[in-house]
C-alpha cells in the first residue's frame, strides 16, 4: 500500500475522530440550594427525617446537614416535634398502619424563612400465605387488600448452608453439625424469577413478570394495578447460581432457606423507588432522563412509608 | 354541483397532452399550460399530463417551465385536441420564468407547498459534498433538521416519524443512511421534488407533519446520456438512453461509499500490532433503476426499483501460528450488521379521454434490518480438539404490498377534480431472534456434541390499509378559488378497527396580479408508529402499527399565508400556521427499546401537542443570482395529562426541537459558462435539552440528580456557514465539473448533545463530597473540506 494512501487514510481518521468535547457556559440561572428533606419510615419504628440542602448540579460541594430546623410531624391531630440527633431528627411516634402523618419544617434559607410540607400515610402489612416449596421453587400467596390502590417492593433470601466439605486452603475437612465452626453459611439476595398461578406457566416456570413492575437483582417492585383487590398466587424460581458449583462444595452437604420479605409501600414512597430505579438503570445514551419523584412542596427530597412482613418460605435439602 | 359540472363540460372543448423536454423526452412535472385569453391554466401533473377544459373556441396557449423557452400558440377549438408539447431547455427568459411562477405559486390554491428544484438542490453545499435532497429542504422556512449533521425532518413541530416520504409514489421507510447524515434520495436519480407542510391534498394521508414526493428520472428517449463522479465519500454512476426510440428508456443510477476501503491501511496498522487480523468497516450504497415505455400517447407504463443498504461489518480472526496456555488456538468473530430498503412499483398511465387521466400502481415496499454475530473457537491439543461456534441474529422490519388508482378529471373549465383509492397490506415484523450454538469435543478419544438452535419472536402483525379520496380544484371566479376534498380511511389490525373522514380545504384569493392571500386546513391521521430512543435515526428503530391500547395518531392544521411577486425580482411569501396534534406517543421516563418492541406498549405515552408559528421566504431563481432567504419563528410544546401517563408532572413541556428562530440564507452565484458557487448559512435557537439542575443527596449517601422539567435547558444556539465552487469545463465528449466545497466554513463547533461532566478528580462522589462539574457539549463536525469529480456524457 503506498505511502500516500496510508497518509491520507490517517488524515481523513483524525479529522474524523477530531470531533471534540468542549466545555460551555451555563447559559441560565444559578440555583440556590433547596432544601431536602427525606424519610421512609416503616410501621412500628419512630419516625427519623433527614434533612439536608441540595447544591446546584455545577457547583460541587457536599451536602450540608440543616441542623437547627423547626421540624413537627402531625399524626391524626396530635403534635410531635423532632429532636435533632446524629444528622437526623427524631420523633418519639412510632409509626402505626393506617396513621396519616403530615411534616413541616421551617427553617431560614438564605436569609428567608422557608417552610416545606409534606404528607403521607403509614401502609397495612401485605398479607402472605406461605406455600409449600416443591424442590427449588417455592410459592405463597399475596392478599391485596381492596378498595385501595396498594405497592410493594418484594425481597427474596436465600440462605445456603454448607457442611461436610475439604477447605483445600486450610487442609481442613468441615464435617459434621451444620452449626458447628467451619459451616459455611452463604446468605444471598435471591434474583427470583417470577411465574403465576397459571398452571400451564408455572410448570415450565417462565420469566413472565405477570404482576408487573420493575425488577433488580435483588428486588421487584410492582403495583396492584393488574389484580387490585385480589389473592394472587406467586411463584418463584430460583436463580441459576448454584453453591455446589465451587469444587470445594462438590461433595458437601447443605440446605437452603428462603425468606420472603414484602414491603407494602406507601404511593409517594412507590413513585419515588421507582423514579430511583428508572434514574439508575435508565442512563442509556440519548434517552430522556429521569425526573425524579418529589412529594415535598416547597423543597425536594421524599417523605413516604412503608410496612414489612417477612416469612419463611421453607427449607430444601441438598 | 355535479350538475354544475355536467352543464359546464357540455359546452366546452378540452385540450389535453404532455409537456416533455424536447432534448430528453422527460415530462416537465407542474409545468404551466395558461390561455391568455381566458386566464385559466393548469399544471402538468406527476406524468406530465395536462387536461385544459376552455369554453371559449379562440384561445392563445403559453406553455411554459422554469428554466425553458415557452411555446405559444393562437389557434381556434372545434372539439377536443390534443397537444404535446416539447420545450427547448436553457433559454430564460424573465417574463417567461415569472409566469410560469405566478401560475404555479400565486395562482395555485395550495399553500404550504415547497417545489425544489433539482438545480438549487444540487447547488446546496453540503457535508463532505454529498449532495442530499433532504438537507436542501431543511434550509427552507418551517423544515428544521434535527442534530448536527442529520437528515431528521422536524416539520412545523412534528416528529420525525409524521413525515411521508414517497418514491415515485410508494412510501420508504427509512430515508436515512448513516444514522441519518445522508439521505436514501441519490439526487442524480431524482426529477422532482415536491414538500407538502400542511393543507395536503386529500390524495395524500398516512402522516401528520408533511409528505415528500420524490420523482426519478425516467430516462432520455433520444440518445445515451450518463455521468460519472468520485467525491470524498462516494462514487456514483448514473446511465440512461432509448432502449427503443422514444417509446422505451431506462435509467439507471447508483453510488456506493468508499469509507470501508479508505480504512483499510488504519486497520491494518491495527493488525500488525496484535494477535488478531482485524477488518472491519462501514458502507452504504443505493441503486435505482426504471423504465419506461410509451405503447401511444395514451398509454405509458412505468417500472421503478429502488434498493439502499447500509452495513456494518467486521471481522477478527487470530493469526496462525498462536498460542493459549500452549495450545494451538484458533479464533474468529464476524459481525455484521445491515438495514435498508427495498422498492419496486409498476405504474400504468391511461389517458381515457381528453378529459380523464387514469393512474394504476401496484408496488412493493420493505424496510428491514438484520444483525448478525458469529463466533467461532478451535483448540487443538494433539489428537485432543475442542471446536465451538455459535451464532445470534437478531431481524426487524415492514413489509406493504400495495394496489392503487388515480384518476384526474377536467369535467369543466372551472373544475379539476382528482379521485382514487388506495389499499395497502402491511407486514409488520416487530423482531425476531435467533441463537446457533454447536460445540465438538474430543477429549482422549471420548466425543461429544451439542447443538442448539433456537428462534424468539414476536409473530408477524398484519395490517390491512384501504383509503378513498376526492378532491375538487375549483376556480370560482378570476379571484377566489377553492380546493376541497375529503380522505376516508380506515385501518384494520388485530380484530381492531379504526375508520377515519379527514377533510382538507384550501383558497386562494388573487388581489392583484402579483399578490395572492391563502387559507389551508388539514386533518391528517397517521396509523404507525417509530419506536426510536435516540433523536438520530437508528436502525435499531421499529415500525409498528396502532393497536388496541394505543390510538392512531391526528393532527389538525390550519394556515394563512400571503405571496407577493415583485416585478420578476423576487418573490415574497409569509404564511402562519397553527398546528394541534392528538395520540401523541412519548416515551415514559428512563424506558428502552433499542431494537426491542416486546411490551412497548407500557412503556410509553399518549398526549398531545400543539406548534405554531410564522414562516418568511425571500426567493429569486432567475438571472445569475438567486437564492432565498428563508426565516421561521415557532413555539411547539406538548402535554401529557392522561391518568397514568404522564410526563413532567401532567404540565406543558415545550417539545425538543422547540425553537424560536430558524434562518437560512442560500445564495447562488453563476460567474460565467465555466465557474458558479454557492454560500449558505444556517442559524437557529437551540434545541431543548434535560438537565438535572439540582442534586441531592439520595440514600446511603448515593448522588440523586433532580429534574425539574422536562426539556427545561436551552442549548447553544447552532450556526454554520458552507461554500462550494463548481468548475465546469466542456471535453471532446461530454463536461466535466469539479466541485471544491467547504462545510462548517469557520469551524464552529456547534452543539450535537450537551451533558454534565462532573469532576474527575472527585473519588468520593457517593459521599455527596464532589469538586464541581462542568456543563460539556460535544460536536461531531468540524470544518470539513471535500472534492468531488464528476463526467458527463
Amino acid at each position: 500500500m503506498s505511502i500516500k494512501l496510508k497518509i491520507s487514510s490517517v488524515i481523513i481518521f483524525c479529522l474524523l475522530a477530531a470531533s471534540c468535547e468542549k466545555a460551555i457556559d451555563f447559559n441560565g440561572e444559578e440555583q440556590l440550594p433547596r432544601v431536602v428533606v427525606r424519610s421512609e419510615p416503616e410501621a412500628d419504628t419512630n419516625v427519623a427525617v433527614r434533612i439536608t440542602y441540595s447544591r446546584f448540579f455545577l457547583a460541587g460541594g457536599s451536602f450540608k446537614v440543616i441542623k437547627n430546623a423547626d421540624v413537627r410531624l402531625s399524626v391524626n391531630g396530635t403534635q410531635y416535634t423532632g429532636l435533632f440527633n446524629d444528622s437526623v431528627y427524631v420523633f418519639s411516634y412510632s409509626a402505626q398502619e393506617g396513621d396519616s402523618l403530615q411534616l413541616s419544617v421551617r427553617m431560614q434559607n438564605g436569609g428567608e424563612d422557608t417552610v416545606v410540607t409534606a404528607g403521607t400515610r403509614v401502609p397495612f402489612r401485605p398479607s402472605v400465605q406461605a406455600k409449600e416449596t416443591i424442590g427449588n421453587s417455592c410459592h405463597f400467596v399475596l392478599n391485596d387488600r381492596r378498595s385501595e390502590h396498594n405497592y410493594y417492593r418484594l425481597h427474596v433470601l436465600a440462605i445456603d448452608t454448607v457442611y461436610n466439605y475439604f477447605d483445600a486452603d486450610s487442609n481442613y475437612v468441615f464435617a459434621g453439625d451444620p452449626t458447628a465452626v467451619g459451616c459455611d453459611t452463604i446468605v444471598e439476595t435471591w434474583w427470583p424469577l417470577f411465574g403465576c398461578s397459571d398452571a400451564a406457566l408455572t410448570s415450565n416456570m417462565t420469566s413472565v413478570i405477570t404482576i408487573g413492575g420493575e425488577e433488580t437483582y435483588e428486588w421487584l417492585l410492582f403495583s396492584d394495578e393488574l389484580f387490585d383487590g385480589q389473592s394472587r398466587e406467586i411463584s418463584l424460581k430460583p436463580s441459576d447460581y448454584d453453591p455446589f458449583y465451587y469444587e470445594e462444595y462438590k461433595s458437601a452437604s447443605g440446605s437452603r432457606s428462603y425468606i420472603l420479605v414484602l414491603e407494602s409501600l406507601s404511593r409517594e414512597a412507590y413513585l419515588y423507588e421507582l423514579s430511583v430505579y428508572k434514574q439508575e438503570n435508565g442512563d442509556i445514551f440519548m434517552t430522556e432522563p429521569v425526573q425524579m419523584q418529589c412529594n415535598i412542596k416547597g423543597g425536594l427530597g421524599i417523605f413516604g412509608a412503608k410496612a414489612t412482613t417477612i416469612v419463611s418460605l421453607g427449607t430444601s435439602s441438598y | 354541483m355535479l350538475f354544475l359540472l355536467l352543464m359546464g363540460s357540455l359546452s366546452a372543448q378540452t385540450l389535453s397532452g404532455v409537456i416533455t423536454d424536447r432534448q430528453s423526452g422527460e415530462t416537465l412535472i407542474g409545468a404551466t399550460v395558461l390561455d391568455k385569453r381566458s386566464g385559466k391554466g393548469v399544471l402538468c401533473n406527476s406524468y406530465g399530463f395536462y387536461s385544459l377544459t376552455l369554453k371559449s373556441d379562440s384561445v392563445s396557449l403559453r406553455v411554459s417551465y422554469v428554466g425553458y423557452t415557452p411555446f405559444e400558440l393562437d389557434t381556434v377549438l372545434t372539439g377536443d385536441m390534443e397537444l404535446n408539447v416539447a420545450l427547448f431547455p436553457g433559454v430564460e427568459l424573465k417574463e417567461v420564468t415569472v409566469s410560469a411562477e405566478r401560475v404555479g405559486s400565486l395562482r395555485s390554491s395550495q399553500i404550504s407547498a415547497i417545489e425544489m428544484p433539482l438545480e438549487h438542490i444540487k447547488a446546496v453545499p453540503v457535508l463532505f459534498g454529498e449532495t442530499d435532497v433532504l438537507k436542501a429542504l431543511q434550509l427552507m422556512p418551517g423544515v428544521q433538521s434535527g442534530t448536527e449533521g442529520t437528515s431528521g425532518i422536524y416539520v412545523r413541530g412534528g416528529g420525525p416519524d409524521e413525515n411521508l416520504f414517497l418514491l415515485d409514489g410508494v412510501p420508504l421507510y427509512n430515508v436515512n443512511h448513516l444514522g441519518g447524515f445522508f439521505s436514501a434520495f441519490n439526487a442524480d436519480a431524482v426529477k422532482n421534488v415536491t414538500m407538502y407542510k400542511g393543507s395536503f391534498p386529500a390524495h395524500f394521508s398516512g402522516r401528520l407533519s408533511s409528505v415528500i414526493d420524490v420523482t426519478t428520472n425516467n430516462g432520455n428517449d433520444k440518445e445515451y446520456h450518463g455521468s460519472a463522479s468520485v467525491g470524498l465519500i462516494a462514487a456514483k454512476l448514473a446511465v440512461e438512453g432509448p432502449i427503443i426510440k422514444e417509446r422505451t428508456t431506462f435509467s439507471i443510477s447508483g453510488r456506493r461509499t468508499y469509507a470501508d476501503l479508505l480504512s483499510q491501511p488504519t486497520m491494518a496498522l491495527l493488525s500488525a500490532t496484535s494477535d488478531m487480523k482485524t477488518n472491519a468497516g462501514y458502507y452504504f450504497y443505493d441503486a435505482n433503476a426504471k423504465l419506461t415505455h410509451k405503447f401511444s400517447d395514451k398509454s405509458r407504463l412505468y417500472a421503478s426499483f429502488y434498493m439502499g443498504d447500509d452495513v456494518i461489518y467486521a471481522r477478527f480472526k487470530t493469526k496462525e501460528g498462536i498460542l493459549y496456555d500452549n495450545v494451538n488456538y484458533k479464533e474468529q468473530m464476524k459481525l455484521r450488521y445491515g438495514w435498508g430498503n427495498i422498492v419496486g412499483s409498476v405504474r400504468w398511465n391511461y389517458v381515457i379521454n381528453p378529459k380523464i387521466f387514469m393512474n394504476a400502481t401496484v408496488a412493493y415496499t420493505q424496510y428491514r434490518n438484520k444483525i448478525t454475530m458469529s463466533i467461532d473457537d478451535e483448540y487443538t491439543d494433539g489428537t485432543d480438539i475442542s471446536k465451538t461456534s455459535g451464532e445470534m441474529s437478531y431481524k426487524s422490519g415492514i413489509r406493504d404490498i400495495s394496489a392503487r388508482v388515480d384518476f384526474d378529471y377536467s369535467p369543466a373549465p372551472n373544475h379539476s377534480v382528482k379521485f382514487g383509492s388506495n389499499y395497502i397490506h402491511h407486514i409488520f415484523r416487530p423482531e425476531v431472534s435467533g441463537t446457533k450454538v454447536s460445540s465438538y469435543e474430543n477429549n482422549s478419544g471420548v466425543e461429544t456434541q451439542y447443538d442448539l438452535d433456537t428462534i424468539i419472536g414476536q409473530s408477524i402483525v398484519h395490517a390491512e390499509e384501504l383509503n378513498a379520496y376526492i378532491e375538487d380544484d375549483w376556480s370560482i371566479t378570476e379571484v377566489v378559488k377553492l380546493n376541497g376534498g375529503v380522505n376516508l380511511s380506515g385501518f384494520y389490525v388485530q380484530n381492531h378497527f379504526y375508520p377515519s373522514i379527514q377533510p382538507r380545504l384550501s383558497g386562494r384569493f388573487l388581489v392583484t396580479p402579483d399578490l395572492s392571500f391563502k387559507v389551508g386546513y388539514a386533518w391528517m391521521t397517521q396509523y404507525m408508529h417509530l419506536l426510536s430512543n435516540s433523536s438520530i435515526s437508528l436502525p435499531t428503530d421499529l415500525w409498528v402499527p396502532v393497536t388496541a391500547k394505543i390510538a392512531p395518531m391526528q393532527a389538525h392544521q390550519v394556515a394563512v399565508g400571503a405571496m407577493y411577486s415583485w416585478s420578476g425580482i423576487a418573490d415574497f411569501s409569509v404564511e402562519g400556521y397553527y398546528k394541534y396534534m392528538d395520540n401523541l406517543m412519548e416515551y415514559r421516563d428512563g424506558a428502552s427499546f433499542w431494537g426491542s418492541s416486546v411490551g412497548w406498549e407500557d412503556k410509553v405515552c399518549m398526549g398531545e401537542g400543539w406548534s405554531y408559528g410564522v414562516e418568511f421566504l425571500v426567493q429569486r431563481n432567475i438571472g445569475k443570482f438567486t437564492g432565498w432567504i428563508g426565516y421561521t419563528w415557532s413555539h411547539s410544546d406538548r402535554l401529557f395529562k392522561r391518568e397514568g401517563q404522564e410526563i413532567n408532572d401532567g404540565k406543558v413541556f415545550p417539545a425538543k426541537y422547540d425553537r424560536r428562530h430558524d434562518i437560512s440564507i442560500v445564495l447562488m452565484y453563476k460567474f460565467n459558462k465555466k465557474i458558479d458557487c454557492s454560500l449558505t448559512w444556517v442559524y437557529s435557537t437551540g434545541n431543548m435539552a434535560t438537565l438535572g439542575l439540582q442534586e441531592y443527596e439520595g440514600e446511603n449517601g448515593v448522588v440523586m440528580s433532580y429534574v425539574e422539567a422536562r426539556n427545561n435547558y436551552r442549548m447553544p444556539a447552532y450556526h454554520r456557514m458552507d461554500a462550494s465552487v463548481n468548475f465546469h469545463r466542456q471535453l471532446k465528449h461530454g463536461s466535466r465539473t469539479i466541485n471544491v466545497s467547504v462545510y462548517n466554513l469557520y469551524n464552529h463547533k456547534n452543539p450535537f448533545i450537551i451533558y454534565e461532566k462532573t469532576g474527575t478528580v472527585s473519588t468520593n462522589r457517593n459521599t455527596g463530597e464532589v469538586y464541581p462539574s462542568s456543563l460539556v457539549q460535544l460536536s461531531i463536525f468540524p470544518i470539513i473540506p471535500s472534492i468531488s469529480y464528476t463526467f458527463k456524457f
